[in-house]
């Protein structure tokens, strides 16, 4: 067998790992072609085109500057049919046995003056997923390998050489782990992570609704955790649902009709009737950090470095900007001439990404944790504070425009050069 | 060691071989050159495409040009230059310096390593577009000898790129008192003030050796970034071109 000589070898080929390979591989000549390879362990998905409601009943929520990289990418061109723009949204703090929910909160930029801008976007996996495989299918730089994982690896002065599980080898200049939360690259590097157990399950599914959303989000803060509806093209939503381990085991378990009533009664009769249209899945959910983003020669993203709380769906807004932020690193090292597993890449790389991770995880702690309470002082607290986010302009323009990803600094892929 | 000549400072070449195995640790003794190397490769770059007017954005602006770059160390500028296209020679008076950049380099490189001087590539009748002299002039013993032939190893046309730190008393509370005493992060001696240069005695120099000198920059830190700056300020770290005429 051929060994494979590569700069850059992503271990995983998700969102994560495909957004990295499409951003290294180059746009319209702009950057340097590098020699990318791609090791997969499942195997290729066959293509599912113009599905706008995933089978898997699972949807991505992404933010201006996230979709602003999926369009230099190349991929948003694939899946504008399959983007939902969110215009509204509705948050409410409710108990089950109240008959109306009263939103507390609501973000509205259908009335504004720039009034193209959404609050998110929305758009399910497997559309997502397509647009990634057609993308990466023109890049002739990039080898795809499914099916397949690192054995080993050994890290020299000016190189790593890996081995696959069917004995392939391959040279890199640096290795990206893009391999999900329990990324094997990361336990191969022998990085540790610092990983809490929330007690809450997640429940996704895709959903039918009764009526038409008109770009209307809802999230609703149960004591037992957020209630989100997502709206979906059509009349579509992804539901986001989060409960208690116990309580979410008996869920999974309820006959249909039971579990549509529930799905009703929480969504406040806003939507009419709802419809699973795709299984109801549900896992533990963990905030889970690495204790460094680098080792040598080593890079980790998305999930693999960390993983927090879904419920203002910025888990793959996250991965999108360490992806851009990457990309950065790597292009100004390799223009200056610099070896692209350098430390002072995976150093800069390091510096940029964990404070605004350990901010964005924190964030979620802790809004998951006032609101997944149903003591009436924190209840008052939290009702009082949302209630003057409500009524104070700058901050609730501070939180949406941090929400949308604009704060901070911004690799270049993120950048708005008004285009 | 090699054979030492009028402009080895036999001294320095014994300091730089005792941690000739540090050269590429980041986070070892040369951490701070390592540092120090995007923006001097960066200013490279754009000095020698300016110069020999070649597209900036191309993959391999260098590529048909001849290299030399005279105290190489451990190749730390030597490999950069070679993947931007140069056809690069690596020349140090330290054996163990050049062993340990032949033995980082990855063979595709092609990279030339010479333990040697400037005197003796002289003779032996090497020719180059470009000669990098960085760090270096601080270093050696007989500072216009030295110069004289390094310039004369370039063909017409060719350009010199200079980097070194200026005699003032800013530097020497930053780069002796602050670098090495204050930060630790060079080792205590590597550095003596009386051998600094300004920037007018370089050109001077430089005009000796027939060349015409360019574009003067300085080079600042910026603690909060931990980045380092071009900046006007010259009063410490500068770096200078020098050209040939045809």
């Amino acid at each position: 067998m051929r060994r494979i000589v590569c700069d850059v070898l992503i271990s995983g080929q998700g969102f994560t790992g495909s957004a990295l390979a499409c951003a290294l591989a180059g746009t319209a000549g702009e950057a340097r072609e590098m020699r990318v390879v791609t090791v997969e362990q499942d195997k290729q998905m066959p293509a599912s085109p113009g599905a706008s409601v995933s089978q898997d009943g699972r949807a991505s929520a992404l933010n201006t500057t996230s979709l602003r990289l999926l369009s230099r990418l190349g991929v948003e061109d694939h899946i504008r049919d399959a983007i939902q723009p969110v215009t509204s949204m509705q948050v409410c703090d409710g108990e089950l046995d109240e008959a109306v929910y009263l939103p507390f909160l609501s973000f509205d930029t259908s009335g504004d003056h720039d009034g193209n801008k959404a609050i998110a976007f929305i758009v399910s996996n497997s559309a997502l997923r397509e647009g990634f495989a057609r993308q990466l299918a023109k890049k002739t730089s990039v080898t795809r390998l499914f099916g397949q994982r690192i054995e080993a690896f050994k890290v020299t002065n000016t190189r790593t050489w890996v081995k696959l599980d069917d004995g392939q080898e391959i040279e890199a200049s640096l290795l990206v782990a893009a391999d999900g939360a329990r990324s094997r690259l990361r336990d191969l590097a022998r990085i540790k992570v610092l990983r809490r157990n929330t007690g809450q399950w997640g429940l996704t599914a895709s959903v039918a609704l009764g009526y038409e959303h008109e770009g209307q989000a809802i999230q609703h803060f149960f004591p037992g955790g957020p209630f989100a509806l997502l709206p979906l093209p059509g009349a579509f939503a992804s539901l986001v649902w989060t409960e208690p381990a116990h309580r979410a085991r008996c869920l999974m378990e309820l006959p249909l009709d039971a579990l549509h009533e529930e799905l009703i009664r929480r969504s406040g009769c806003r939507f009419g009737d709802i419809r699973l249209v795709s299984t109801l899945q549900g896992w533990p959910l963990f905030f889970q950090i690495a204790r460094s983003f680098v080792s040598e020669r080593i890079a980790l993203t998305g999930d693999a470095a960390h993983l927090i709380h879904p419920l203002a769906g910025q888990g793959l807004n996250l991965a999108l900007r360490d992806i851009a932020a990457l990309t950065d690193c790597i292009q100004e090292a390799v223009c200056l001439g610099l070896d692209p597993g350098d430390w002072q890449v995976l150093e800069r790389y390091q510096r940029w990404r964990r404070f605004d991770t350990v901010m964005m995880g924190t964030a979620m702690e802790g809004l998951n944790g006032i609101f997944s309470n149903d003591m009436d002082p924190i209840r008052m607290v939290r009702d009082l504070g949302m209630g003057l986010l409500e009524r104070v302009p700058l901050l609730k323009g501070w939180m949406m425009s941090e929400a949308a990803g604009e704060v901070g600094t911004l690799p270049r892929l993120l950048r708005d050069f008004g285009d | 060691m090699c054979s030492s000549s009028g402009t080895v400072s036999d001294a320095e070449v014994a300091r730089f071989s005792s941690f000739a195995s540090e050269w590429w640790d980041k986070k070892g003794k040369m951490g701070v050159l390592h540092k120090f190397n995007p923006v001097r490769l960066a200013y490279i770059r754009e000095q020698v495409c300016q110069h020999f007017r070649r597209d900036p954005h191309a993959v391999c602006p260098l590529e048909g040009l001849r290299l030399l770059d005279i105290g190489c160390g451990g190749g730390l500028l030597c490999e950069p230059m070679s993947r931007l296209g140069a056809a690069v020679v690596g020349v140090d008076p330290s054996a163990k310096n050049i062993e340990a950049a032949r033995s980082h380099a990855a063979p595709e490189l092609k990279i030339v390593y010479h333990c040697s001087t400037a005197e003796e590539r002289l003779v032996a009748g090497e020719r180059f577009d470009i000669v990098l002299n960085m760090e270096v002039v601080e270093h050696v013993a007989d500072v216009p000898l030295f110069l004289n032939s390094c310039a004369a190893m370039l063909r017409p046309g060719g350009m010199m790129v200079v980097a070194t730190l200026n005699r003032t008393l800013k530097a020497f509370i930053l780069a002796i008192l602050g670098a090495e005493y204050i930060l630790g992060w060079l080792p205590r001696g590597c550095h003596d003030w009386n051998k600094f240069i300004t920037p007018q005695e370089l050109m001077l120099f430089l005009s000796d050796c027939g060349l015409e000198s360019g574009h003067l920059t300085g080079v600042v830190y910026h603690a909060f970034a931990d980045e380092w700056h071009l900046n006007e300020d010259s009063g410490v770290n500068y770096m200078l071109t020098a050209r040939r005429a045809f």
